[in-house]
């Protein structure tokens, strides 16, 4: 079911913030363990997994959008 | 001795009437539910009927016309006993060839003088 | 390696590149665009990463662990807000027919040709290293697999040996030749995406072969390599990040600056906002975008890691990408990731230059042209050819600019260095771009005293210091200031010492930058023209399409329009142009003088071919501006505000007296209602009550006139006179009791255990059951059935639906069944009983007020009113009443309400709560 414009961007908006504090940095220090899974860092694992989530979350919300050409209130 | 059948369903009405025109020396049959008008009348023709309007299954209008239909129902009369008091109410009660209409909840008396109008002398 | 064959493989790989792009030129021609397609948008926007990522993520991976990867995040998570504020962007280029970022914020703040040209100058000086970058970096993957692990100093070689002068040759030819074939109102070029959007898959398609080889060929998997790593200490270092503020600061500041650089970069403009063909696109490429990054930043680690272990230090890290493979003798991977290399910094180069000629023609060289009246450019014929020209030389300038910059530099700096002096200066055009599309309050001149403050701040802080450590400058304009002043340190700006170059620039210059820019704007007050474009820009949305002329347009000849729009355009696609007005404007013919909304449609053209300001100023020498003086124009505008004012304010008051009579309207509709409702209740109630009255008068009245009554008798009508009273009183109480429900329409709810509920209407009626002989079945979930109710009411309610079952069970063996079910998010509580049923016509009626199933045979004791209680308390908890019958199989009564959500399991607590 399409979504209307104004929530679309108000859920953008808070997965902007959300990915802002989970790649940001004193989050980044929690990842930084010397610990590996399976050989690979967690640091590089955690950084590359948050990264592909923010991605599908993304691309999730926008497949929702409704058509650009319908306009409606983008502040 | 005259035979009338009260058409009631409310058995605390049902009451009074039966005591009323047993003492006016009457046989009384009492019934009910709608459907089970016309067998009684078929099985022993009353000479009265005293018919409620709202009635399980059939209402009294319904009944009414039904048996002014019958050949032998002219010869019955009819008087409908009912809370429906409005106008239109009481001309849809003749029309449907009610001898008479009374509205609950009556008095006595006006049942009573009505019922000897129509009953045979007995 | 042989130069001979790597010298082939590049040639090839550039003549591929141009038959791409000659495909992609010819597809659009026919009309068969390959552009409209959103994942060939997408992969055109990855020209995001160039040699920079393509070699330099690798080197400095290597030095500093995950630190390169904000560059990338930034616009990963910018790209998260592409659908509001890039979509925005789009929007207001398409309807400015917006050439350029310079263009953009030139024609944002009243077409101003002086700030159109100040932030070309900012884009050319900003961007112009970064093009030194990619051909250096060419050139260097050229020396390290001609000449292995020797220092590539350009300096070094004589000029005409030089790789980099010869691939800065080789971009401008393709440059002009897909980048200016021809002048397009849209100022698009679709071979050139089509070729942008093949490289990027090339050098995705490179990378990636290199990680794989790196990964699963010489190590088995990437938890086999990073262990193998891990051995070496400095090597485990890149595994973590320091938790320093240091670190803290240039990991936010750098993903920060990437998102700005993202959105401002001169080429990611081109490709994103002009090159764009349908807004819609952005929503996949939204995501895309990103996804794409991700891929290319994978095996970055791991191909620095595999680097240090083969080659011991990071001295050549910036080439481990070419270096690895061809240590291993992997020939064939080589050459491909040599291609990917040259991919990525090839298209980084194309749509910069062409990106860049676009703004230095329409923004720079035009407008100045246009001033010399000697040359009255404005009168000659046939420019189109003189704009391309001027385009052309542009080209080669700017790549030339960049080769020279290579010389001039040496080999000092790294790649991602130059890459971040880039981003800062681009960062320059974040106030007045954010301030121009979200703040009608900024003018031209807060913009311009920012932009001019930025830039002089970022060239104090950062590409001048290069200088001193190019030997240009003494060492001590670094270390001590200018002249010993060391307030003045560019790397510590009054004494901030704390902070690394690139976020201390970006600190000093957002904080000058963006501060002089609203001050500026808040003390100046916005003209007209000003004020024109911030409504167009910032209100876009809420325009359907390009807005009408503003009142003070002007006229103008026909025929000098057209004349004006050959010369720029040429002939057929000024003729074009003025045929689409005419069929959009449903004209026979074009009137003699133009109105003001063509001369805007004609200017918004020429807008598209060379720009905002300078299309302005070549209106103003052709269409007879109306002579208005500022008095005037404020008695235009004053006007204007009062019409729309006043058209708003009926448009309000229309609303509002709608909204009033469709208020109305419902009131009525609902008081017919209310007073139909009203009829049947009184109606009905007296019904009710004239049945008991009734036969109370009729006994009352023969007790009074039979003197020989026997005892029985009387007994018999005593009775019946006590029952017909009870009745009564049962009816008043249940009428009050129903007023008080429509009165009071608030629940007293609480959490409660739906089974505690049935549990209490069953123990109130079980002595009842027991005297009639019912069997009871309950059948009751194990776990708590939490429900949001009214206690009490529902108790009510259950009482009344077992007390009916009780009242039917006329069958020989009385069988009631009390279950409570849930589906979902509703409880379902049904009373079955085996009675004698309702017919299904009258299962609608028995809810309604005082209408009793009259077929149900047995003691009559109700009123009529219990179930349409009943009914009206379930629906107050937002559930059903419902029943299911069979005539002579009995009735079932559901009670569905819905459940609480099962994670606040009411506990014992909330129970004993409810009163």
């Amino acid at each position: 079911m399409p979504m209307d414009t104004l929530e679309v961007q108000r859920r953008l908006i808070a997965l902007f913030v959300a990915g802002c504090m989970l790649l940001g940095y004193p989050l980044l220090t929690v990842y930084s363990l010397p610990q590996t899974i399976g050989g690979i860092p967690m640091l590089y694992l955690a950084i590359f997994v948050i990264w592909a989530a923010l991605i599908g979350a993304s691309a999730a919300i926008l497949h929702r959008a409704t058509g650009g050409s319908s306009g409606g209130a983008s502040q | 001795m005259p035979h009338v059948l009260i058409v009631e369903d409310e058995p605390s009405i049902v009451t009074p009437l039966k005591f009323l025109m047993e003492q006016e020396g009457c046989s009384v049959q009492i019934v009910s539910d709608g459907a089970a008008v016309m067998p009684a009348i078929a099985a022993q023709r009353p000479d009265l009927i005293l018919l409620d309007v709202m009635l399980p299954s059939r209402n009294g209008y319904d009944l009414c016309h039904a048996i002014r239909e019958r050949p032998e129902g002219n010869d019955i009369a009819i008087i409908m006993l009912t809370v429906k008091g409005r106008e239109v109410d009481i001309e849809k009660g003749y029309a449907m060839g009610a001898d008479a209409y009374i509205t609950k909840p009556f008095a006595v008396a006006d049942v009573v003088a009505t019922a000897r109008r129509y009953l045979p002398d007995a | 390696m042989s130069t001979t064959l790597l010298l082939l493989v590049a040639t090839a790989y550039v003549s591929l590149l141009f038959a791409v792009a000659y495909y992609g030129d010819e597809r659009a021609e026919h009309g068969r665009s390959l552009v409209n397609n959103p994942y060939i948008y997408a992969l055109s926007l990855a020209v995001y990463c160039t040699a920079w990522t393509f070699y330099g993520s690798v080197g400095y991976a290597a030095t500093t662990g995950i630190n390169f990867l904000p560059i990338y995040i930034g616009p990963t998570l910018i790209a998260i807000l592409w659908w509001g504020l890039m979509r925005k962007i789009v929007r207001i280029s398409a309807h400015q027919r917006i050439t350029s970022i310079a263009d953009f914020i030139g024609a944002r703040y009243g077409k101003s040709a002086v700030l159109a040209g100040v932030a070309t100058v900012v884009a050319v000086i900003g961007v112009v290293p970064y093009i030194a970058v990619q051909l250096k970096a060419i050139s260097t993957s050229f020396g390290a697999l001609t000449a292995p692990l020797q220092d590539t100093a350009a300096a070094g070689v004589p000029i005409w040996r030089d790789t980099a002068l010869y691939a800065a040759l080789v971009l401008a030819a393709f440059t002009i030749l897909f980048g200016t074939r021809h002048l397009d109102v849209t100022e698009r070029h679709e071979g050139l995406v089509v070729a942008i959007a093949f490289e990027s898959v090339v050098k995705l398609a490179a990378f990636l072969a290199v990680g794989l080889f790196v990964t699963f060929g010489l190590y088995d998997g990437l938890g086999d390599l990073f262990q193998h790593g891990a051995a070496v200490p400095s090597i485990e270092a890149l595994y973590t990040v320091e938790a320093s503020t240091g670190a803290f600061a240039d990991w936010m500041w750098l993903t920060g600056l990437s998102m700005l650089a993202v959105l401002f970069l001169p080429r990611q403009f081109q490709v994103t906002v002009v090159e764009n063909v349908n807004e819609d696109h952005l929503r996949k490429a939204a995501w895309l975008f990103p996804l794409y990054l991700l891929l290319i930043n994978l095996f970055v680690l791991p191909i620095a890691v595999a680097g240090l272990l083969h080659h011991g230090d990071a001295t050549h890290a910036d080439m481990f990408v070419l270096l690895v493979p061809f240590s291993e003798g992997q020939t064939a991977l080589t050459l491909f990731a040599f291609i990917g290399g040259l991919s990525a910094a090839t298209s980084m180069v194309i749509v910069a230059t062409t990106a860049l000629s676009t703004m230095i023609c329409n923004d720079l060289v035009v407008p100045l042209l246009l001033r010399i009246p000697q040359l009255n450019l404005a009168r000659r014929s046939r420019l189109t050819g003189v704009i391309l020209g001027i385009r052309r030389v542009a080209i080669v300038v700017v790549l030339l600019f960049g080769y020279l910059y290579l010389r001039g530099l040496g080999d000092a700096p790294s790649l991602v260095s130059i890459g971040l002096i880039s981003f800062a200066a681009v960062a320059q055009f974040a106030p007045a771009m954010l301030g121009g599309i979200f703040w009608k309050r900024g003018t031209r001149t807060g913009a311009l005293l920012g932009l001019v403050a930025g830039v002089a701040i970022w060239g104090y802080t950062l590409p001048l210091p290069l200088l001193a450590d190019s030997g240009w400058l003494p060492a001590s304009f670094i270390t001590e200031g200018p002249f010993g002043i060391g307030a003045l340190r560019p790397y510590a700006l009054l004494g901030m010492s704390e902070l690394n170059p690139v976020p201390h620039t970006l600190f000093w210059t957002m904080l000058a930058n963006g501060g002089l820019y609203v001050v500026g704007s808040l003390a100046t007050r916005p003209s007209v023209m000003e004020q024109s474009q911030a409504s167009r820009f910032v209100d876009v949305f809420r325009h359907a399409g390009p807005q009408g002329a503003a009142p003070w347009t002007g006229s103008a000849p026909v025929a000098d329009l057209r004349a004006l729009l050959r010369r720029f355009l040429g002939w057929r696609a000024a003729d074009r142009a003025l045929q689409r007005y005419r069929t959009r404007h449903d004209l026979k013919a074009l009137p003699e003088r133009a109105d003001e909304e063509l001369v805007d449609y004609v200017e918004t053209l020429l807008a598209g071919a060379i720009g905002a300001a300078s299309a302005q100023a070549v209106m103003g020498s052709v269409a007879q501006a109306k002579p208005l003086h500022i008095g005037e124009v404020m008695d235009i505008l004053d006007e204007t505000q009062q019409l729309m004012a006043y058209s708003r304010e009926l448009e309000h008051k229309k609303a509002e007296l709608e909204a009033a009579t469709e208020e109305l309207r419902d009131a009525n509709q609902k008081l017919k209602e209310i007073d139909h409702l009203k009829d049947e209740f009184v109606s009905t109630v007296s019904h009710e009550l004239r049945t008991p009255l009734t036969a109370i008068r009729a006994i009352s009245e023969i007790m009074h006139q039979t003197t020989d009554l026997s005892p029985e008798q009387q007994r018999s009508f005593a009775t019946t006179i006590m029952r017909e009273t009870e009745r009564l009183t049962r009816l008043v109480n249940q009428v009050l009791d129903l007023e008080r429900l429509d009165a009071t329409p608030v629940l007293d709810r609480a959490l409660v255990d739906l089974r505690d509920v049935v549990h209490n209407a069953l123990s109130a009626v079980r002595p009842q059951f027991e005297q009639q002989a019912i069997t009871l079945n309950v059948t009751l979930p194990d776990r708590p059935c939490p429900a949001r109710i009214d206690r009490d009411r529902m108790t009510q309610v259950l009482l009344n639906l077992l007390s009916n079952a009780a009242k039917y069970s006329t069958d020989a063996d009385p069988q009631v069944a009390v279950r409570v079910t849930r589906t979902n998010d509703t409880y379902a509580v049904s009373v079955a009983d085996n009675g004698p049923g309702i017919p299904a016509d009258q299962q609608d009626a028995i809810f309604e007020k005082f209408r009793q199933a009259r077929n149900r045979v047995g003691p009559q004791a109700g009123s009529g009113l219990g179930l349409a209680i009943a009914r009206q308390i379930v629906h107050r908890h937002g559930g059903t009443l419902t029943v299911k019958s069979t005539p002579g199989a009995g009735a079932t009564f559901t009670v569905q309400v819905p459940a609480h959500p099962p994670e606040s399991v009411p506990s014992s607590d909330h129970e004993a709560s409810v009163s």
